[in-house]
């Protein structure tokens, strides 16, 4: 592959009534993991589905592994895993029957890693998909997705009606996933603890705008959490201040590190306080 | 496109194993029984909903937003449908036909007028109505289920009136008596004007369904 990107995203717009996905710009190079954090609503399945060409876009360009995801989108898809928010296998069929179908539309069904897959997250091979709890469902979604050694994981709340340790294992999944350079992720998700887990760059949609895109480390390095009072906060530059709460004993706020008052005792910032109070900045 | 041939007649198999049951209890009323148009109609009707069951299935499942990140096109999604349709309907008209032949051989049934004829007339029956169930089919790609379903009822209203206006008027086959040549230019209208309707129907489904947003 001559493209060192995965997915680029720009200036991606689709309007709906009530609804405006405006203007995201992002770009996941190949090998690294892409959080896409937000809250419900905040157009994250729209996103996904750009990127698939289900629905049309208003505006703007994605291109997949350097190509138009308009031109020879099916070719594309050879080499993508998709797993959406709810995995759409017909009631009657069971995870053996769901192979063998793969087997015939994907051509490079490898089933060997299917049934791999499988037993390593212990789906039952022959029970109809309607007796499979929700975390069973989403974890056979998976293993279909990645049973024909894709390039790119589309991963639509992947984590989501999982218990804690099945949660940590298929992050671990993922992880492991990527670990071959030609691979990438994108996962959306509000469980914003998987992706800090397991994210190379974490973007932010509020509201259908990318409030942010950048790598985690560096996020974790620029900023910090700093409590002090009210005043205390009202005297740094506004520009460096990126959001901040109101709390019974202060005012908690996130600033850049570069703005913190010397001999200021200022925490580290995880990705979840970081989107939290950003979000309340944009209101 | 293969996959979801197989994937459909998988759930055909598991859903609607009662549709083929009924169609084989007909078969067998063929063979015993003879030619009227309301055992000949009716199963042939039935399997050509097979498809249209599959459909609801597929949307109640949410699988056409799952094949949307399948390797697969819009249009193979509609394709394998109508192939669906053409495969069951083929094989209902064989059937049928073949339950016509034993009718006219069958010796309870002697001295009825069964023919050949009758048989053929009865298998050429099946595209016309294989055809004349697809034309809900653009509805239901289009709008969904929930919403094509209205069209799917009129077209059940209207095939149920013509069939009852049918037997109230005492259609039979067996009173036709077209001869060979005049059946044979009937049976060739009829199979041409059905792949016509069927083909459009086919079309239109695919171009609907390609912009069709979830």
């Amino acid at each position: 592959m001559t493209n060192n990107y995965a997915l680029e995203i720009n200036h991606l717009t689709k309007n709906y009534r009530d609804f405006s996905l405006s203007d995201v710009s992002l770009a996941l190079p190949s090998g690294c993991i892409m959080g896409l954090i937000g809250e419900n609503g905040a157009g994250k399945s729209t996103t996904i589905k750009l990127i698939l060409n289900a629905i049309s876009r208003d505006g703007g360009e994605i291109k997949i592994f350097g190509r138009d995801s308009r031109e020879a989108l099916t070719l594309a898809k050879e080499d993508i895993g998709v797993v959406p928010d709810e995995i759409g296998i017909p009631d009657v069929l069971n995870a053996k029957q769901v192979g063998k179908i793969m087997a015939n539309i994907f051509k490079n069904w490898d089933a060997g890693a299917y049934k791999n897959y499988l037993e390593k997250l212990a789906v039952p091979e022959k029970k109809k998909f309607k007796e499979l709890s929700r975390g069973m469902k989403m974890k056979l979604g998976i293993a279909v997705a990645m049973s024909h050694h894709p390039k790119l994981l589309l991963l639509d709340e992947p984590t989501s009606g999982l218990d804690p340790i099945v949660r940590d294992e298929v992050v671990d999944m993922f992880s492991e996933f990527t670990r071959d350079e030609s691979r990438s992720i994108l996962i959306s998700s509000h469980i914003v603890s998987d992706l800090e887990k397991l994210c190379d760059y974490v973007a932010f949609l509020h509201k259908g705008q990318l409030i942010l895109c950048e790598e985690k480390d560096r996020l974790k390095e620029e900023y910090r959490i700093l409590r002090g009072t009210s005043e205390e906060i009202a005297r740094l530059p506004e520009n460096a201040v990126i959001g901040k709460k109101v709390t019974p004993y202060g005012v908690e706020a996130i600033v850049h590190r570069s703005a913190v008052p010397a001999g200021k005792e200022a925490g580290n910032v995880d990705i979840e306080q970081l989107f939290i109070f950003m979000v309340r900045k944009e209101g | 496109m293969k996959g979801l041939l197989i994937k459909d007649i998988y759930v055909a198999w598991k859903m609607c194993w009662v549709y083929f049951a009924v169609e084989a209890i007909f078969i067998l009323l063929t063979a015993l029984g003879g030619t009227s148009p309301f055992i000949l109609l009716i199963p042939t009707y039935l399997i050509t909903m097979i498809p249209m069951t599959m459909l609801i299935t597929d949307e109640r499942a949410r699988w056409h937003i799952y094949a949307d990140g399948l390797p697969v096109t819009r249009a193979q999604v509609v394709a394998s449908k109508f192939i669906l349709m053409i495969v069951l309907n083929a094989l209902s008209a064989v059937l049928m036909l073949a339950a016509g032949c034993i009718a006219v051989v069958n010796p309870m049934l002697a001295g009825e007028g069964h023919t050949v004829g009758d048989a053929a007339a009865a298998a050429v029956f099946c595209p016309a109505i294989m055809a004349f169930s697809s034309l809900s089919m653009p509805f239901t790609f289009r709008v969904g289920f929930e919403k094509g379903r209205y069209g799917y009822m009129i077209i059940c209203v209207i095939a149920g009136a013509f069939i009852g206006t049918a037997s109230a008027s005492g259609w039979d086959f067996s009173r036709l008596n077209l001869g060979a040549v005049k059946l044979s230019v009937a049976a060739a209208v009829i199979i041409a004007a059905s792949a016509a309707i069927f083909a459009v129907s086919w079309l239109l489904s695919a171009a609907l369904y390609k912009t069709r947003e979830f």
